[in-house]
């Protein structure tokens, strides 16, 4: 074999080679992309399994829910129909609430005018215990002054004395007020003179005490006093003669025949000559 | 000879230019993976949907491995390259040989020669 030839064999041999060489190469290299297509293609198809899996339990959800609404349809229609109620009744509410504000703002009105009116009472009050007070004090006065005129002897020389009307009760019992006189006697010396007292702890004018006698033995009414008694132009034993300055006194007999009268005066409970009290302005009809 | 050097040459070039159209279709390929990939990372439409992410990149990888099969082919065809070369230097030697050398071998080294370039150029 010659040079040449050799030289030929050897490439021939070396493009063999090459040859083989080529398709592993072909091989492996197709290998790659195959091998990275399958992991893409697994990947992909876990992906879609998760997909369809997640699919479907969101269709399960989707088919809860809307069950559930079609549950909740009733309950929503029935929550408009509370809504529309509760809508009413809050307009309802308000008209009310503004009815109020204008009742509240007339009351507030009206308290305030009761304020200024109670602020003027106050005021009247105040001055009517002001003249009250003065009054009292007149009244003070007055008596102070009336009980010093009497003991200086205007009427305490008609005082009859405490025997004396003793023995007047056996004159006048005939006439059927011994329990009357009777009654008066008692009170003398625990009933006080008062000019304005109305109970006998506190004490009596006049034509209270006379009052109070009528009433305690039932011959005249709760409510009525000696003002509404009859008038008459002669009195009886027992029937009350009015004097000046209000003396309001029982009219008696003693045993001469002789009147005379015992009631409340300035001094407290006393008999006395009717000629000491001047004439008397009327005389009044006790009830038997 | 009956394969001349114009043969050769000509097909080297072919070759040569087989190996450049396969370089820009690889590189192309690679590129359009990586495009993907990238695409699959950075953009915020995928950025909460983690799986869509992987399969971009799965993707992205897959296109890029079939860049494989133009590189195969042009290492093939390199070789294919390497050995007309050698061919053609050998024929020049052969050739500067053949005037001591009698017809008969002169057929057989053609003979030799053109087994050689078939196996050669074989796809």
């Amino acid at each position: 074999m010659s040079d040449a030839e050799v030289t030929l064999q050897a490439v021939l041999q070396r493009a063999e080679a090459n040859e083989r060489t080529s398709r592993r190469r072909a091989f492996i290299f197709s290998l790659i992309p195959t091998v990275v297509g399958l992991i893409f293609l697994g990947f992909t198809v876990v992906q879609i399994q998760a997909a369809q899996h997640e699919l479907q339990s969101t269709s399960q959800q989707l088919s809860d829910t809307r069950n559930a609404l079609a549950t909740l349809e009733p309950l929503e229609q029935q929550t408009k129909q509370q809504l529309g109620d509760s809508q009413a009744a809050l307009q309802q509410a308000n008209q009310q609430r503004q009815e109020a504000e204008a009742s509240r703002s007339q009351a507030e009105a009206k308290q305030q005018e009761a304020v200024v009116q109670q602020r003027q009472a106050e005021a009247a009050a105040q001055e009517a215990n002001s003249k009250a007070a003065a009054l009292q004090q007149q009244i003070a006065d007055l008596d102070s002054q009336l009980k010093d005129r009497l003991q200086k002897g205007s009427i305490t020389q008609f005082i009859i004395p405490p025997n004396e009307v003793l023995l007047s009760l056996k004159a006048s019992c005939c006439n059927g007020s011994g329990e009357l006189f009777n009654d008066i006697i008692r009170d003398q010396g625990v009933i006080r003179w008062n000019p304005v007292g109305v109970a006998p702890t506190d004490g009596f004018n006049s034509p209270n005490y006379a009052t109070y006698v009528l009433r305690r033995r039932g011959l005249i009414g709760d409510q009525s006093s000696v003002n509404d008694l009859r008038v008459i132009t002669s009195p009886d034993v027992g029937d009350i003669a009015v004097f000046n300055y209000g003396y309001t006194m029982f009219y008696f007999l003693d045993e001469g025949l002789k009147p005379f009268v015992i009631g409340m005066t300035p001094l407290d409970i006393l008999a006395l000559d009717p000629a000491g009290l001047g004439e008397p302005v009327e005389y009044l009809a006790v009830p038997r | 000879m009956a394969v001349n050097d114009v043969i050769l040459n000509s097909l080297i070039r072919e070759r040569r230019d087989i190996i450049r159209l396969q370089v820009v279709f690889a590189s192309i390929v690679v590129s359009v993976g990586i495009i993907v990939i990238i695409s699959g990372f950075a953009s915020a439409a995928w950025a909460s949907a983690e799986p869509l992410r992987a399969i971009f990149s799965l993707g992205g990888a897959f296109i890029s491995t079939l860049s494989a099969f133009p590189i195969s082919q042009m290492l093939t065809i390199r070789g294919q390259v390497a050995l007309l070369v050698l061919m053609q230097a050998e024929r020049s030697r052969l050739l500067s040989m053949t005037t001591a050398v009698d017809p008969k071998e002169i057929e057989l080294l053609n003979q030799l020669f053109l087994q050689a370039l078939g196996k050669a150029v074989a796809p």
